[in-house]
């Protein structure tokens, strides 16, 4: 039973539904059950991003064979639109921007799956003992 | 209805509607109770997130800090069910931490922006 972020919010939702007018549900569980699916509904928002730094010459061009370091960054598109991350992630404002957590794809990884989603969109090729999938 | 409520008080709500569930024999779905087991499992791992702040000295060639240098404040993110408060202790003070896949580090003010946009704005209560 591994669902995804979507998957999950979906049928919280439909379950919202089903037990809103239901006299045998307290107010206590309904209040829970709205919280996690306000929870879900900005988790299936945050998204991960990588990107390569490579060193630059004084030209400001990529220095060819230069040792290129891959970033990741985990950001919430409800707070920070995609076309605006392109711009952060091409300045140094991304490393102080508040909005986008700047790691590496190994952590990134461990800290989604840790939070249980194994079968995040954004970590659909990780299996289940955190390992990537081999190429089908 | 509170919507704002906690990481534990949301756990605990979730656990009463289960139990609730199958003692009153409410019809639900399979897919509506995987989701139910799904978002207890989640909340719960949210439970053992760990917001760990320390301030990185800079010293000097004998390991003593330097007067006169400004402290760098830092902020790490990590799960305890999968690093012991102990463990982290001991990383935390050693280079091991940079390269620990199970530790994000990162600043105080973004590691309150992300756990506050995860909808957790009352994560200190606990």
């Amino acid at each position: 039973m591994y669902l995804t972020i979507a998957e999950t919010q979906k049928n919280l939702e439909s379950l919202l539904d089903t037990i809103n007018n239901d006299g045998a549900i307290s107010d206590a569980e309904k209040a829970a059950l709205v919280n996690a699916v306000t929870v879900f509904t900005k988790l299936s928002k945050l998204h991960v991003v990588d990107w390569s730094c490579g060193f630059e010459g004084n030209d400001n061009k990529v220095v060819p064979g230069s040792f290129s370091e891959v970033h990741t960054a985990l950001f919430l598109s409800d707070v920070l639109d995609a076309e605006e991350f392109q711009l952060l992630m091409l300045s140094d404002e991304i490393l102080t921007d508040p909005r986008a957590l700047v790691t590496t794809p190994e952590k990134a990884k461990v800290f989604l799956k840790s939070l249980g989603f194994i079968k995040n969109p954004v970590l659909k090729d990780i299996d289940s003992d955190g390992s990537e999938k081999a190429a089908q | 209805m509170d919507n704002n409520l906690t990481i534990k008080e949301v756990q605990d709500g979730l656990e009463e509607l289960v139990h609730t569930l199958v003692d009153k024999k409410v019809a639900v779905s399979e897919s509506a109770r995987d989701a139910l087991l799904s978002a207890l499992t989640v909340i719960s791992n949210l439970r053992t997130l760990q917001f760990v702040i320390w301030n990185a000295c800079p010293a000097d060639s004998d390991g003593k800090p330097i007067p006169g240098v400004p402290v760098d404040a830092r902020a790490a993110l990590f799960f305890s069910n999968d690093l012991a408060i102990d463990e982290f202790q001991r990383i935390l003070e050693s280079d091991e931490i940079e390269e620990d896949p199970r530790v994000i580090l990162t600043t105080l003010e973004k590691a309150t922006a992300f756990l506050n946009n995860f909808g957790f704005l009352r994560l200190n209560k606990e």
